[in-house]
């Protein structure tokens, strides 16, 4: 009889606790519902009235660029009497993102917005979504089959790496032995933005360029290819970074090394402390997308293609290539990524 | 001891021999119904009456959304290749070992499969077959290494998976440049969307190497030897089995499944998924863990791996549903897992005391 007691008792804390997580994600929609609720009843003389439910699927979590493709997003929703939320897996790869789709299927949302992990391997979960009657906005990374999805909204990432190398080559005046540091291999995007780079560099003969070196997103790794390439090459005069981290490491690398000012950080996307890398000159400079407006401009073309009316099957999204002279201008600063809303 | 019983006089023996008739008809009536009750209050039993109140409070909680066929079809789907790699790391594990390797050796054989039927340029049934025996013997190459080093060059389980771990994924790496292989002939497409009976091919593979996995485990003498390898390593060797060539089987078999994996992997997503595994071994070893096999070895049922598979799967899969925020899906998730082995605990311990 106790037996049975003490055997209830964490059974129950186990079913509490899985309520209690459903709870605390009810209560946060509920409150979003609400105040979208609110606007749609004040607004509802002007449009249909209806709430309509918009989930973004990131490439993955935790990551500057999607959280503030998030928040862009999330800015217009309730004018746009849109319900909108955020799921996804913690890895950047189209097995853990498939099972995210699949389950956000489930739920029929009226539209799906996502960042694909893979241009092919999305395509299965996504046809399935779209057959269920969800349309599919998709946001930096296409998929190899245009039937699925309403639109793609990006930025180019190879003239992106152009622009990176451009800047690269003017900053080192031509000379000298520059180092690329990229999270992992076999990503598109990545990819477009190394070779848009190395497309640039071939205007600068007298450079020579270092294959490509992997961290695994990860700043520690980043920082020790930095300091052990300075100290395998006397005349190492730059590094691109392709992704956040990366550019993070760099900046610690190069104080590691004693080579702060000599060596040229070009980056890719921004953080805080890459923005401060920025204002004190140890990033040289670094190419700034504009998730915020295509997290805008994705839910507007997800209304769009709700309420029946077409959308541009391609949208691109300016750059701006950011430096000490210019980062704290309000043209940069609106592209600055914002990870909290 | 033994001498002891063999002196033992006649007339006490007689004596022995009646009181031993009556145990024997006592023990086993008491065995058949403790075999109800231990089957009843085991960890997988325990396991899945955690199972069931996930499935039902989901099921409250979103009642369109979550208890649907389509639903349980994806969960059902996506957890196949990972029930595949836990079926084999059931036999390493209850015989005392880990291979932390599977993952990238998933991604090893994903790679070589996707690059031979590219090589072979044809589409038809015979290279999906070439590409699968490809995968199968890609696995079996690492797992054989593995095996080795841990047998023959006696270098610990934990320690020559992490160097494969490491290793195969570098290797799988050279051989694609980096860069996820996507020539995938349409005849391995068209099968991984194929839905016979309902479910796809990845799904009917996996189960079926889980029942040939369970029947093999607990029906056999290679079943057998691998408990008592587990429980006792030196007491299977003066007992007259060969360990050091059955744990190089065993590993040889992990290699081979996790090859598996990697062949319904490529069925599944359509592109080699380089990047996409890293993970792979902490979901198995946690899905064997939580279907009641010891992490010393020496004891485990294969359907606990089954429900074990199934309980990380269906949280991650209900969450979602209930739009819980991503960071507290982990924590959530994490609490739970610790919850339920906790549960478990109390079981045994109890049960150990009767």
């Amino acid at each position: 009889m106790t037996r049975r007691l003490r055997m209830g008792v964490p059974l129950c804390a186990l079913a509490v606790a899985a309520i209690a997580a459903g709870c605390g994600s009810s209560s946060s929609s509920s409150k979003a519902s609400s105040s979208s609720g609110a606007s749609s009843s004040a607004g509802s003389s002007g449009s249909s009235g209806k709430t309509y439910h918009v989930v973004y699927i990131p490439g993955l979590t935790g990551n500057p660029f999607y959280s503030t493709v998030a928040c862009g997003a999330k800015s217009v929703a309730p004018q746009m009497h849109v319900k909108f939320s955020v799921q996804g897996a913690p890895t950047f790869a189209v097995n853990a993102q498939t099972p995210v789709v699949n389950a956000v299927t489930a739920t029929h949302p009226d539209a799906i917005m996502i960042s694909n992990d893979d241009p092919k391997g999305m395509i299965p979960p996504l046809l399935q979504a779209q057959r269920a009657g969800i349309k599919i906005v998709n946001i930096d990374g296409d998929l190899a089959e245009k039937s699925v999805g309403v639109t793609n909204i990006q930025s180019d990432n190879a003239y992106g790496g152009q622009l990176a190398g451009q800047a690269m080559g003017k900053l080192i005046g031509g000379k000298g032995t520059v180092a690329i540091i990229d999270n992992d291999p076999g990503f598109p995007i990545s990819e477009a933005r190394v070779a848009g780079f190395m497309q640039a560099m071939k205007q600068y003969p007298g450079v020579k360029v270092l294959g490509v070196q992997y961290s695994h997103n990860e700043t520690s790794n980043a920082a020790s290819i930095v300091s052990s390439t300075a100290a395998a090459h006397p005349d190492f005069a730059g590094v691109y970074t392709v992704e956040t981290n990366n550019t993070e490491g760099a900046i610690t690398g190069a104080r590691d090394a004693h080579v702060v000012g000599k060596l040229k950080i070009v980056g890719y996307d921004t953080s805080d402390p890459i923005v401060k890398g920025i204002q004190d000159g140890t990033v040289s400079a670094d190419i700034v997308q504009y998730p915020y407006g295509e997290g805008q401009v994705g839910l507007q073309s997800a209304v769009k293609a709700i309420q029946g009316q077409s959308v541009p099957r391609e949208q691109t999204q300016p750059f701006v290539v950011a430096t000490k002279a210019n980062v704290n201008t309000a043209n940069v600063q609106r592209f600055i990524y914002k990870t909290s809303c | 001891m033994s001498t002891t019983r063999g002196s033992a006089p006649g007339a006490v023996t007689e004596d022995v021999s009646r009181t031993t008739a009556g145990l024997l008809r006592e023990e086993a009536e008491q065995a058949r119904r403790t075999l109800l009750k231990r089957a009843l209050t085991s960890s997988p039993a325990y396991m899945f009456g955690v199972l069931l109140v996930l499935v039902i409070v989901f099921s409250i909680l979103s009642p369109s959304a979550f208890p649907t066929t389509s639903n349980a079809r994806n969960v059902v789907l996506n957890a196949s290749p990972l029930l595949v790699m836990a079926v084999a790391m059931t036999y390493v594990m209850i015989a005392g070992g880990f291979d932390l390797s599977i993952g990238s050796v998933l991604v090893f054989a994903n790679v070589i499969a996707a690059k031979v039927m590219g090589w072979m340029g044809t589409d038809d049934a015979l290279t999906v077959v070439v590409g699968l025996l490809a995968a199968l013997a890609a696995g079996g190459v690492w797992g054989t290494f593995n095996g080795l080093c841990i047998t023959k060059l006696r270098v610990p389980p934990l320690i020559t998976t992490l160097g494969t771990l490491g290793a195969a994924l570098g290797v799988a790496d050279l051989i694609s440049g980096g860069n996820d292989v996507r020539t995938v002939p349409l005849t391995l497409i068209n099968l991984g969307s194929a839905e016979p009976l309902g479910v796809s091919w990845i799904v009917w593979v996996a189960l079926v190497v889980l029942v040939v996995g369970g029947l093999v485990l607990h029906m056999t003498r290679f079943g057998r030897h691998t408990y008592v390898i587990g429980s006792n390593p030196e007491a299977a060797r003066r007992a007259g089995i060969n360990v050091d060539r059955h744990v190089l089987g065993l590993y040889t078999l992990s290699g081979v499944a996790a090859g598996l994996a990697g062949m319904l992997s490529l069925t599944q997503f359509a592109t080699t998924t380089i990047a996409g595994h890293t993970t792979d071994v902490i979901s198995v070893i946690e899905g064997v863990a939580l279907g009641g096999t010891s992490m010393f070895g020496g004891s485990g049922l294969m359907v606990g791996t089954l429900i074990g598979i199934f309980i990380p799967a269906t949280l991650t899969n209900g969450f979602i549903i209930q739009n819980v925020q991503p960071f507290w899906q982990q924590v959530a998730t994490g609490f739970i897992l610790i919850g339920a082995v906790y549960l478990d605990q109390l079981k045994r311990r109890s049960r150990e005391r009767a």
